[in-house]
């Protein structure tokens, strides 16, 4: 019946039409409900499932790295704050490390922010998207 | 298998449901790059773009929509945004130049003579036509498509959408016309 529908405004579209238009719209639709052929290799999905296997590969590899960084930074921040902290009377080594101690900080931050990204707000956005 | 059972079973894991879930619906991806670009190269890569995009974002799917027109929506705007890149023009001007060629390259005595059947002139006469064009008439004529669910997928308003479909097909009405004097008069 969608055929019917469409000529019908088609029809009141066309101001021009006359008995002959009418017909020709007819002609034209059956024609428009055919579709053209279009080649999809057999392989295409298994080429999609490939690709997609490829890209998580890598982004495993690149969250191991960010990981591994993370926790480096982590370590290397705990020690430099013993350090800080076990060098209190000790005035030179406290200040030459003290110069420093806004850049630790950036690095905690940025460390911080790493492992709160991907530890707790990505994966707790997949799992509310799969409904966990 | 239906829609909502497919989505489940590709997000518990299952690679075959994507599979399958990628045969059921590349064709509807591949003709709605198809009528948007007419680089037959582009239309394979940016259909697995496509799907690649669809799995990421299968998590956020919540069946607002038909599956079908929302991967319609994400193949519409993937390639768009590819033409757009691609392309020095902007979309809408390179949409104008498009709907000027068209007019330039109305049919020929020749054009006519070449058809050997009708639906091969109907099909010339579609290819001619400006990309948005061919998108609207391949959504509501193949896929039957309503007017809410072409609008989801252009993000046109439904006032453009049905004077693109009335006006493709006032054109090519036109143009049949000319093929079937020719008809009446062998």
């Amino acid at each position: 019946m969608k055929q019917h529908k469409g000529i019908r405004e088609q029809i009141d579209f066309d101001a021009s039409r006359d008995k002959q238009d009418e017909e020709l719209y007819e002609l034209l639709f059956e024609q428009l409900e055919k579709e053209k052929e279009i080649t999809i290799h057999p392989s295409f999905s298994s080429t999609v499932m490939d690709k997609l296997k490829a890209k998580h590969k890598k982004e495993a590899r690149k969250d191991t790295i960010m990981f591994a960084l993370a926790i480096t930074g982590v370590l290397f921040f705990s020690f430099m704050t013993l350090q800080v902290i076990s060098s209190f009377g000790k005035s030179e080594s406290f200040v030459s490390i003290g110069m420093f101690m806004p850049v630790f900080a950036l690095a905690a931050l940025l460390v911080t922010f790493q492992l709160l990204d991907h530890n707790l707000i990505r994966k707790k956005r997949i799992k509310q998207h799969l409904g966990i | 298998m239906d829609d909502q059972s497919l989505v489940k079973s590709v997000l518990g894991g299952n690679q075959q449901a994507f599979e399958f879930l990628i045969r059921k619906y590349e064709k509807l991806v591949f003709h709605m790059i198809h009528k948007l670009t007419r680089e037959e190269v582009m239309v394979e890569e940016l259909a697995q773009d496509v799907f690649m995009k669809v799995y990421e974002k299968l998590p956020g799917f919540r069946f607002d929509s038909k599956l079908s027109t929302w991967i319609g929506t994400i193949a519409y705007r993937h390639t768009i945004n590819v033409l757009k890149k691609t392309s020095k023009m902007t979309y809408k001007s390179l949409e104008e130049a498009n709907e000027e060629q068209f007019f330039k390259e109305k049919t020929t005595p020749a054009d006519i003579l070449e058809a050997s059947s009708v639906s091969q002139f109907v099909q010339k006469n579609i290819d001619k036509l400006p990309a948005h064009y061919r998108n609207v008439l391949y959504l509501y004529h193949i896929e039957e498509m309503s007017y809410p669910e072409i609008v989801e997928i252009t993000g046109m308003p439904e006032g453009t959408v049905k004077n693109y479909l009335f006006r493709a097909r006032k054109l090519l009405k036109e143009e049949l016309s000319k093929y079937m004097q020719k008809e009446e008069l062998l």
